[in-house]
C-alpha cells in the first residue's frame, strides 16, 4: 500500500518540478515573439482592436518581444479560438461576448471558461436609431408602439441574431414587458447594410453599433432614440440613455484579451502590469477616440468577475426570456 | 473459520472466479450500458436536430412560407422525413407559434411556445426535452426556419422533430439486453473454464486436496526421521531433495543439506561413485571414514527416464559387531562341549587302565587328575569368584587340554565379583580374543604355555594373558589395534579392533609389550567404576 501510494506521489512531485522548473526558467516572460491573434478578416472590430493593441504595446515600448497580428477568420470567433486553445502563454487572442454567446445558442462547444481572462479594453455602446421623419420620437414610443402590435414594426439588424446589436434591443424590449419572440427582426448583410436600409425606408428602427450611426445622427440624417451607456455619450449628450429612457438596462458591446488555458500567475500579472500601463497611453486614448470606443479596462481578476456576471445576464436572456410575458 | 475456509479446491477457485467475473462483468455491463444509453441519447438529439436543419432548409417547406399558405406538399415532406428517422410527430410553427404544418400519428395539438423561443429570437439549432409528462417524455430538435428575402432575412417560423423517449429507452433496453446475454455467456464460459481447471488440477494431484496432500508430506518426513536407516534422495541434477537424521549420523553430514549439490556435502569420490551410478544397488558394501556402510540404492523413474535417486545406507560396523559377540558365545559353548568331550575320554583311559587291571596307572592318573582339577577348582572357587570369568576360563580350559597347551592361572590371581556395568559380552570379546591370539600364537611352538593372570586390588580390573610365542616385529604394537590387520591372512582382523573397542567402552586401556621369539603380554585395565557413574 504504501508502495503504491508513492508513484502518484512522486508523479506530483515531477510536475510540481516541471511547473516550478517552467516558471522560474520563464522568469524573464515572454521568452519569444507574441502572437495575437484577431479571429476575424482583417478590417473589422477584432481586427482593428488586435492591430491596435500592436501598435501601441510595440510603438510605446512596454513590449521589447516582436508582436505579430494573425486573422483566423470564421465561425464567429470559434476558428481562433480553437487555434488559441491549443497554443502555449504567447498567443493570446482578442474576445468579445461572442465567447460567451456562441456557447449560449449552441454554436460552440467553447466557454470563456476554457481560457485564461487577461483584460476587457474598451466598449462600444449600443444604439437604437430610427429615420429622421420618424413617428417615434423617444424610445418609449417605439416601445410602446411595438407591444401594441409586435409584428407590424420592421426592425434591422446585422450581421445576425444574436449578436450584441439583437441582444441590446432583445434585452430592452424584455424589460419593458414584450415578449421579443414576436419582434420582428430582418438580418441583414452588416452593419453598413442596416443603415442603408433604415436610410431607404425598409425597416422602421435598427439597432446597431453606436458609430455606425453616430455621424448620421448629426448630419441629421436618422434619428437616435437611446443608447446603451450608462452616462450621456460624448458629443451626442442629447440623445437619452436607456436608463433616461426608462429601461433599466446598460449594454457595453465589450472587447477584451484573453490567453489560452492555465496560464501562470506570473504571466498574468506581466500582462496586467503591461496593459494597465498600455491604457494610460496617449497614443490608446487616440485609437479609442478615433473608434468611438469607451476606456472599459479591467484587468484579470476584475475580467474574469465581469465574464460571470455578464454569462449569468447572456444565460437569461437566451435561455429564460422566453418565459417573460 | 478455518473450517470455512478448509474447502475443498474445487469450490476455491469456483469461488474465486465466480466472484472476480461477476465484479469484473458487472461493471463493465454497467460501463457499457451507461456509456451506450448516453451516447443514444446524444445520438437521437443530433438526428432531431440535424433533421430539423434539414427540413428547415427544405425549398417545399421555403415556398409555404414564401407564399404564406401551408401546402399538402409541405405536410407530405415532413410525414415522409418523419418516417425515415422515426420520429414520432413534426410540427412547423410560425412566427406567432400557432401549427404551420404537421405529420403524425396524433392529432396536430397545440405546441409549446417557449421551446421555440431560441430558434424564434436567436435562429439557434438545439434539442430540448418536454419533461411535462412523465411516462411520455419527448425529445424536441428544433431549428429555424429562416427565409432569405434577398436584401436580408427573417425568422418565419421554427420546425421541431419530435422523438418519444420511450421508443429511445426501447431501443436502449434492446442493447442492454443483448450486452447482459454477452455477459452472461462470458460469465459461464467463464464458471466452465474454472470448473476444468479445478478438475485439471485435482487430477494432477492424484485427487488429493491441498490439504491432503500437506498432511501427507508431513507424515512422510515423519516416517523417513524416525527409520534407523539413512535416507537420500536426490534429482538428476544432485540436488539433495531429502536426508533423514540417521543419514546425516552416519554420514557425517552437516545439519541442513536439502537443496546443496550431493557433491558437495559427500567427499569421497568412490562413495559417490556408487550412490551415482544408473542402475540400482542392493546392498553393496563400502568402507567410509571409519565405518562400513551397506549402501542400497534405486533410480526414480518417470517415463523409464532417471529423475533422481533414492540411497539407503546402513552402518555396518553395529551388524558386525552383533555377529562377533554371537560367535564369541558360540565359541564359549564349543568350548565347555570340548571341556565334556575331554572328560569323557579321560573317563575312557581310566576305564581302559581298569579293564586292564593296571590300577596303580588308573589311581596315579585320577589323582593327577583330581589335583589340576582341585587346583583349578581351588583357584577358580576361592579367588576368582566373578561367575562371568568363571564360565569363560573354564571353556578356556577345555579348549588348551584339547590343543595340548598349557594354560596356566598364575598364583596371586584373586577377583572379587565384576562391577554390573561390565557385561559377559565385553568380556567375551576381550578376554576370548586375547585368548584365542595367544593360543594361535603357541600353536606352533614346542612348549605350548600360555598364562592369565587377573587382580582387582586397587581401583582397577587388571589382566595379563602372556603367551611363551614368537612375539611381535618391532613396530607392529601399533597395527595389530587396526581393523582389517591380520597376521593370520585375509578378511580377518576384526578380533583385535573389537576388543580395543570394547575397552575403550568401558574407559580401559591395553598394552602391549613383546619380545621376538621371547612371546607376548596384552594388559587389561578396566576402572571398576563406569564413566557414567564417574561423571555423577
Amino acid at each position: 500500500m504504501k508502495k503504491h501510494g508513492l508513484i502518484p506521489f512522486l508523479l506530483l512531485v515531477l510536475l510540481l518540478a516541471a511547473c516550478s522548473g517552467n516558471a522560474a526558467g520563464n522568469k524573464e516572460y515572454p521568452t519569444n515573439n507574441i502572437e495575437i491573434v484577431a479571429p476575424a478578416s482583417p478590417g473589422g472590430g477584432w481586427d482593428l482592436t488586435a492591430r491596435s493593441l500592436e501598435n501601441v504595446l510595440t510603438g510605446q515600448d512596454l513590449v521589447k518581444q516582436n508582436i505579430n497580428v494573425v486573422n483566423k477568420p470564421g465561425g464567429g470567433g470559434e476558428v481562433g479560438w480553437q487555434y488559441l486553445k491549443s497554443q502555449d502563454s504567447h498567443t493570446l487572442a482578442v474576445n468579445s461576448s461572442l465567447v460567451l454567446t456562441n456557447n449560449l445558442l449552441g454554436q460552440s462547444e467553447l466557454t470563456y471558461k476554457d481560457f485564461t481572462p487577461i483584460a476587457t479594453l474598451a466598449t462600444e455602446w449600443q444604439a437604437l436609431a430610427v429615420p429622421a421623419d420618424s413617428k417615434f420620437k423617444t424610445a418609449s414610443e417605439f416601445l410602446e408602439a411595438t407591444k401594441k402590435d409586435p409584428s407590424s414594426i420592421k426592425i434591422g439588424v446585422g450581421p445576425g441574431l444574436g449578436n450584441d446589436d439583437h441582444l441590446s434591443l432583445v434585452q430592452a424590449a424584455s424589460e419593458f414587458g414584450i415578449n421579443p419572440s414576436e419582434l420582428n427582426f430582418l438580418v441583414y448583410e452588416g452593419g453598413g447594410d442596416v443603415v442603408t436600409a433604415l436610410l431607404g425606408g425598409h425597416v422602421d428602427a435598427v439597432t446597431t453599433s453606436l458609430s455606425e450611426v453616430k455621424d448620421q445622427h448629426l448630419a441629421g440624417k436618422l434619428k437616435i432614440l437611446a443608447v446603451s451607456s450608462e452616462k450621456p455619450v460624448k458629443g451626442i449628450e442629447d440623445v437619452p440613455t436607456w436608463k433616461e429612457a426608462g429601461v433599466d438596462m446598460v449594454f457595453p458591446h465589450w472587447r477584451g484579451i484573453m490567453g489560452p488555458p492555465d496560464m501562470t500567475e506570473e504571466e498574468i500579472a506581466y500582462w496586467d502590469k503591461k496593459l494597465s500601463k498600455l491604457v494610460e497611453t496617449k497614443e490608446w486614448q487616440k485609437v479609442l477616440d478615433n473608434n468611438d470606443w469607451e476606456g472599459f479596462y479591467k484587468n484579470s481578476k476584475e475580467t474574469k468577475a465581469f465574464l460571470e456576471e455578464q454569462h449569468a445576464l447572456y444565460q437569461k436572456l437566451v435561455k429564460d426570456s422566453g418565459l417573460i410575458n | 473459520m478455518e473450517k470455512l475456509l478448509r474447502v475443498s479446491l474445487q469450490v476455491k477457485i469456483l469461488g474465486l472466479v465466480t466472484f472476480l467475473l461477476l465484479l469484473v462483468l458487472s461493471l463493465v455491463t454497467i460501463m457499457i450500458v451507461y456509456m451506450e444509453s448516453k451516447e443514444d441519447v446524444r445520438n437521437s438529439e443530433n438526428i432531431a436536430v440535424q433533421t430539423a436543419i434539414t427540413l428547415s432548409y427544405m425549398p417545399a417547406i421555403q415556398d409555404a412560407f414564401i407564399s404564406g399558405n401551408p401546402t399538402e406538399e409541405m405536410n407530405d415532406l415532413a410525414g415522409q422525413i418523419m418516417e425515415e428517422v422515426d420520429a414520432a410527430t413534426i410540427k412547423i410553427l410560425n412566427r406567432q407559434g400557432e401549427i404551420y404544418g404537421y405529420a403524425g400519428d396524433d392529432a396536430p395539438g397545440t405546441a409549446v411556445r417557449e421551446d421555440h423561443y431560441r430558434a424564434l429570437v436567436f435562429g439557434s439549432d438545439y434539442s430540448t426535452y418536454n419533461n411535462e409528462n412523465e411516462h411520455d417524455q419527448i425529445l424536441k430538435g428544433i431549428s429555424p426556419i429562416i427565409i432569405d428575402y434577398g436584401d436580408y432575412k427573417k425568422v418565419e417560423g421554427s420546425v421541431a422533430v419530435e422523438f418519444k423517449m420511450k421508443t429511445i429507452y426501447q431501443e436502449i433496453s434492446n442493447d442492454i439486453k443483448k450486452i447482459i446475454a454477452a455477459s452472461a455467456g462470458v460469465f459461464i464460459l467463464g464458471i466452465a473454464g474454472s470448473f476444468l481447471l479445478a478438475r485439471s488440477i485435482r487430477k494432477d494431484t492424484l485427487g488429493l486436496e491441498p490439504y491432503d496432500i500437506a498432511a501427507l508430506y508431513r507424515e512422510r518426513n515423519a516416517v523417513l526421521q524416525s527409520v534407523k536407516e539413512g535416507m537420500i534422495a536426490f534429482d538428476h541434477c544432485g540436488r539433495i531433495t531429502m536426508a533423514n537424521m540417521s543419514a546425516r549420523e552416519i554420514l557425517d553430514l552437516p545439519e541442513f543439506v536439502e537443496g546443496r549439490s550431493i557433491f558437495e556435502v559427500i567427499s569421497s569420490p568412490k562413495l559417490l561413485e556408487l550412490v551415482n551410478s544408473e542402475r540400482g544397488l542392493v546392498n553393496k558394501e563400502l568402507q567410509y571414514h571409519d565405518k562400513t556402510v551397506i549402501i542400497n540404492s534405486s533410480p526414480i523413474l518417470e517415463n523409464d527416464k532417471r529423475t533422481g535417486t533414492v540411497v539407503s545406507f546402513r552402518d555396518k560396523t553395529e551388524i558386525k559387531q552383533m555377529i562377533d559377540a554371537i560367535s564369541e558365545v558360540r565359541q564359549y559353548s564349543e568350548d565347555l562341549r570340548a571341556q565334556a568331550h575331554e572328560f569323557t575320554s579321560k573317563l575312557y583311559v581310566i576305564m581302559g587302565l581298569i579293564q586292564l587291571g593296571k590300577y596303580q596307572e588308573a589311581i596315579t592318573l585320577i589323582q593327577e587328575e583330581a589335583e589340576i582339577q582341585g587346583q583349578v577348582t581351588e583357584m577358580f572357587f576361592k579367588e576368582i569368584r566373578d561367575e562371568k570369568i568363571q564360565a569363560i576360563l573354564l571353556g578356556k580350559f577345555a579348549k588348551a587340554s584339547e590343543k595340548k597347551i598349557s594354560f596356566i592361572i598364575e598364583e596371586g590371581s584373586s577377583l572379587h565379583r565384576l562391577p554390573d556395568h561390565i557385561g559377559l559380552s565385553p568380556l567375551l570379546i576381550i578376554i576370548g580374543n586375547l585368548i584365542n591370539n595367544a593360543f594361535d600364537a603357541v600353536s606352533n611352538q614346542p612348549n605350548k604355555k600360555v598364562s592369565f593372570f587377573i587382580t582387582d586390588l586397587g581401583n582397577d580390573i587388571v589382566f595379563e594373558i602372556a603367551d611363551e610365542g614368537s612375539g611381535l616385529k618391532n613396530g607392529m604394537e601399533e597395527k595389530i589395534f587396526q581393523k582389517g590387520f591380520s597376521l593370520k591372512g585375509k578378511n580377518r582382523g576384526y578380533g583385535l579392533s573389537n576388543v580395543m573397542e570394547e575397552i575403550n567402552y568401558l574407559n580401559g586401556s591395553i598394552e602391549v609389550s613383546s619380545n621376538e621369539q621371547e612371546g607376548t603380554i596384552f594388559t587389561v585395565i578396566l576402572p571398576k567404576i563406569s564413566s557414567q557413574a564417574k561423571l555423577l
